[in-house]
């Protein structure tokens, strides 16, 4: 059993490392992207074209005019959105051959709070929500994007329900505090993640205290943040311990290095409720774990307390991450329950509606000009119609929907 | 003379609806339907039913059925082989997961045909590239489908297998069944959705397990071709 | 003159219409009058009887001659049987009143007002049964309508019967044939005469249209002539009514044909007729049930409206399954009213199945009210009008199910 860690840990590094040159790899078909682009362009002279697209990429000016409208993505910046985007949004990616998505108002709301506040202050808290399927994810993303422009920091947790579930992961005893767990594999993940998203941004970033792993390692003051991911990654007993010292790192060095953080977590209510199905996380006893004692979860409780500045916290509270006895509504209050809640509160909530008639039709048009749409018939008004009462306009339902036509 | 009169009993109507006359019925008909013998099935056709029925129409004065919660007129969410596909794919009445399953074949299909032809450079090879995957899955029913069948004709305590040319309903029905029995046959841990895809799409091509069943099929029909007379 | 016998008066009248073809040779019949009695006892209407029992008995008072002495046992049988029949009648009916007005002061209710209606809900309310056969639960209702009326005599005091056909044990069933066939004759005489004249052009459009109506049902003829007919009677009635509507001139008998046909598809419509109600603010409003299983649905359709579907105070995800949408979206399409109304659906009871279902008969029957004709025949023609009457079959004695049997091995 013991022997089997290591090695198990060894191929999920390498993976790890497969993931970073993959993501790499996309440019390389830039030419073939141009070719594409220069057919589109061809047929954007048509009027309707414009109905469902713009041409502006640049998601920090996008205005309420834009709502409705489909953007392009470019191909390097899809490497730093593309963890935590549904899977089925990705295959649309790759299947229409260039990354697009919807301006929506929510987007803009969220991105117009995050120009306007003060840095000094303590990081406000937002919170999204919305029925399943209404956009929340990507309205998370259409705003990292714009910070990412902007160039803070993204600190993102893709799916925090995944932490809590798994009754086969491996989870080791925490080395910093008994009584709290580790996910080595989950913690390797999002540090890989991490530096793939803050590419360029963190070579200044040295660590202000040391922290001693062992008797004989131990970081001195003045570590990279770099050197730290590495360590993280080879030696995976203590990628949990580094996680907690990187965004530790980050809320102490915030402000005086002018930093700017974006800390995105996406269903953070599985921070807060316990997950109550078969394959919840266990222990080595095999005792179901509270989210409070898995030492990540712990670390990023951290990052949503008002205790530090010059960042902003952006959460989304979702059904999924709930157990299925508890799905009765979708608001924050509910889903987060009265721990969650009290420790979130005060925060900005910002609903996700589902789409309008005419983001629904934009959609709709989006689908038949990248020939997803094949049935005739869905390419007429009424066909239009009848898919926009079908699926009630929810956006998941409506991709689902178009999906086999 | 004016014309004949028309009774419109059941089994008159029946004559009308088919087109074509009644088989013979050697055993009496059991009517296990709840609904009287003279309802007639719903016209379900949007063409049909826009254009309105011809005056003279039986059904103008017939009971109808009422359609099950299945059926719809809407072209994007019926039709009526896909209709039988799915349901002949159904285990113990659970509907939601065969049609989640013909959901994610199409869509299946679709990314694979959609993704080659946003990639295709020229308008020539973009029309050459199929991505309806109604069409594909039509096809490849069409491919599957045996002209002719065996049956056994026991003729002086002999049996014999028969070649006989098999009924339109017959040969959908086969042709279903072998690309779905196909897909059960291989590897249990694969979704039903990949494996059918793929069978699909080799049977689309006139390859594949299915394809190959009806040509066996049609080797045995040849090789007892002698007693096609024993019908 | 002596009193003539009804036998003779009836030959007497109808002696004009009746054609010269052979009668029937029962007239050289010996009378029997046990068969007379036992043919006595059919059912007929009950003025009728009265009317005939009157006659006869003044008649026995005024003429006491020597033979209706003598044949008149089956006579006195009869009135007998007769009197006894009212006389019971009479009572029955006494005590279905007292027992209507006890009803309604059990109920509070007035009991001058207290309809048929009322009586079945109340005793459904203070006899309250779970018997499956609603044919064994407590009833109280009109007597005539527990003891069937009986048939008046059909023979007169001197034991002679008054139809012509009496012998045949089905005079009515008969003599309707005999119509029939003197019709069919008489059409033919009309055919052959036009012809002769050469005036074909008026035969044109003289067929009868038997596009909407279809042949009395076999029970629906035992009532009409109040005999029992067999099945094979009953085809040959068919058989020789249809050689009658196939007659190019048979559309002038059109009426005779007629009182022997039902129109069909009546009740579809008739369950399709909504009335609409204007609402606050000058909306129209339409109600409907519908049924489904065992899920009950009541609808409420708006127009205008801006497409909003609200059932059970949720909105279209109530159904979580795309295939439930589709059924609703089936009366909207058809109707071509998607998105031009609202919808408010309130469901109860039964699967998803079967709410959809109910829900969706129920928008359908709304919806015809604001629709016109020709529209309101595509519905009915998709089927949308009627109600599906398919249910879970019930599980047997005996059986795991309603169709499976116990697996059995013999030891």
């Amino acid at each position: 059993m013991a022997a089997s860690i290591p090695k198990k840990l060894g191929t999920l590094a390498s993976r790890a490392g497969l993931a970073l040159r993959k993501s790499v790899f996309p440019l390389e078909n830039g030419s073939q992207a141009c070719a594409c682009l220069s057919v589109a362009a061809k047929r954007s002279e048509n009027n309707q074209r414009s109905s469902f697209r713009t041409n502006e990429a640049d998601p920090r000016k996008h205005t309420l005019d834009h709502t409705g409208l489909y953007y392009e993505i470019p191909e390097d910046e899809m490497t730093i959105l593309k963890t935590g985007i549904p899977s089925g949004h990705l295959r649309l990616m790759k299947s229409f051959n260039e990354s697009c998505l919807m301006v929506r108002r929510p987007a803009l709301e969220l991105s117009g709070y995050l120009k306007n506040i003060n840095l000094n202050h303590p990081a406000p808290r937002f919170v999204l929500y919305g029925r399943r399927g209404s956009g929340k994810t990507i309205t998370m993303h259409h705003t990292m994007q714009c910070c990412h422009r902007n160039g803070w920091i993204i600190v993102h947790v893709p799916w925090a329900g995944k932490w809590v579930r798994g009754w086969f992961k491996e989870v080791a005893a925490s080395t910093f505090k008994p009584g709290r767990y580790d996910l080595p594999a989950d913690s390797a993940e999002w540090l890989t993640q991490f530096r793939a998203q803050n590419q360029g941004k963190l070579q200044d970033l040295k660590t202000t205290s040391e922290y001693i792993w062992t008797k004989r390692e131990k970081a001195e003051i003045g570590t990279s943040f770099e050197e730290i991911i590495n360590f993280g990654l080879t030696r995976l007993k203590f990628s949990s311990d580094c996680v907690g010292v990187i965004l530790k790192e980050l809320r102490a060095q915030a402000q005086a290095k002018g930093l700017k953080v974006l800390v995105a977590i996406d269903s953070v209510n599985a921070f807060y409720v316990q997950w109550n199905k078969l394959n919840a996380l266990k222990n080595m006893e095999k005792k179901q774990l509270q989210p409070g004692e898995i030492s990540l979860i712990h670390n990023f409780k951290k990052m949503i307390n008002t205790n530090w500045t010059h960042g902003a916290v952006v959460c989304a509270v979702s059904e999924e991450a709930n157990d299925e006895t508890k799905r009765e509504s979708y608001t924050p209050i509910y889903l987060l329950g009265q721990e969650g809640f009290e420790a979130l509160d005060p925060f900005v909530p910002i609903f996700v509606p589902e789409y309008s008639e005419k983001e629904a039709l934009s959609n709709i048009n989006y689908f038949i000009d990248r020939n997803w749409i094949q049935n005739h018939y869905g390419k007429t008004d009424d066909g239009k119609r009848e898919l926009m009462f079908v699926s009630n306009k929810n956006p998941f339902n409506l991709a689902r929907i178009c999906s086999h036509l | 003379m004016a014309a004949p009169f028309v009774s419109f009993t059941s089994k008159a109507l029946g004559t009308i609806l088919r087109g074509q006359p009644l088989t013979k019925c050697v055993f009496p008909k059991v009517h296990l339907s709840v609904y009287n013998p003279k309802y007639v099935e719903p016209v379900l056709d949007k063409d049909t039913l826009t254009k309105g029925l011809e005056d003279g129409d039986a059904r103008h004065h017939m009971p109808i059925k009422a359609p099950t919660t299945d059926l719809s007129i809407s072209p994007l969410f019926y039709d009526d082989d896909v209709r039988k596909f799915t349901n002949m794919m159904m285990k113990t009445g659970n509907k939601e997961r065969v049609r989640e399953i013909t959901r994610k074949l199409f869509e299946n299909i679709k990314h694979m045909q959609v993704e080659k032809y946003n990639k295709a450079t020229t308008d020539e090879e973009r029309s050459q590239i199929e991505c309806n995957p109604i069409t594909i899955f039509k096809t490849a029913v069409e491919n599957c489908k045996p002209l002719l069948t065996n049956i056994r004709v026991v003729k002086g305590g002999v049996a014999y297998r028969v070649p006989v040319c098999a009924r339109p309903s017959d040969q959908r029905f086969r042709a279903m069944k072998w690309i779905i029995e196909s897909c059960r046959d291989k590897e249990r841990r694969i979704p039903m959705e990949n494996k059918l895809t793929w069978e699909i799409m080799d049977a689309y091509n006139n390859q594949g397990k299915a394809v190959r069943k009806k040509q066996e099929v049609h080797r045995i029909c040849e090789s007892n071709r002698a007693y096609a007379h024993l019908r | 003159m002596a009193v003539l016998s009804p036998w003779t008066r009836r030959m007497f009248l109808k002696g004009n219409n009746m054609p010269s073809r052979p009668v029937f040779t029962f007239f050289f019949l010996k009378q029997n009058t046990d068969s007379c009695h036992k043919h006595a006892c059919g059912f007929s209407t009950a003025p009728e009887g009265e009317d005939m029992l009157l006659n006869a008995s003044k008649k026995t008072q005024n003429k006491p001659t020597a033979k209706a002495v003598t044949i008149s046992r089956a006579m006195k049988a009869y009135m007998e049987q007769a009197k006894a029949y009212d006389d019971k009648m009479k009572a029955e009916v006494a005590d279905y009143e007292i027992g209507k007005r006890h009803l309604a002061n059990i109920m509070g209710e007035d009991p001058d007002s207290f309809t048929q209606a009322d009586v079945d809900r109340a005793i459904e309310y203070l006899l309250p049964s779970s018997i499956y056969d609603k044919k064994a639960r407590p009833i109280m209702k009109d007597p005539y309508e527990v003891f069937p009326k009986k048939k008046a005599a059909q023979f007169g005091l001197d034991g002679r019967p008054y139809h012509w056909m009496y012998f045949t044990i089905l005079p009515n069933y008969y003599s309707m044939l005999y119509e029939i066939t003197w019709k069919l004759e008489a059409l033919k005489e009309a055919e052959d005469q036009l012809r002769a004249e050469r005036r074909l052009e008026e035969m044109e459009g003289q067929v009868f249209n038997a596009a909407s109506s279809e042949w009395l049902s076999l029970h629906a003829l035992k009532t009409k002539l109040v005999e029992n007919i067999k099945e094979k009677e009953y085809n040959h009635f068919v058989t020789m009514m249809e050689r009658l509507a196939a007659h190019p001139l048979s559309g002038r008998e059109q009426e005779f044909i007629m009182s022997w046909r039902i129109s069909l598809q009546a009740e579809q419509l008739e369950s399709a007729v909504q009335e609409l109600e204007v609402e606050e603010g000058g909306r129209m409003c339409a109600t409907a049930k519908g049924t489904r299983k065992s899920s009950n649905a009541i609808v409420k359709v708006y127009k205008p409206g801006s497409g909003n579907f609200i059932i059970n105070g949720k909105d279209l995800t109530y159904f979580t399954q795309n295939m439930y949408r589709e059924t609703l979206l089936l009366p909207f399409i058809v109707s071509g009213l998607l998105g031009k109304v609202d919808v408010e659906a309130d469901v109860e009871m039964g699967g998803p199945t079967g709410q959809a279902g109910a829900i969706r008969l129920g928008l359908s029957r709304a919806l015809t009210a604001f629709v016109d004709e020709d529209v309101k025949e595509k519905m009915r023609l998709s089927g949308l009008l009627t109600k599906d009457p398919r249910k879970k079959e019930r599980k047997k004695p005996g059986q795991e199910g309603a169709r499976r049997k116990f697996t059995w091995k013999k030891r």
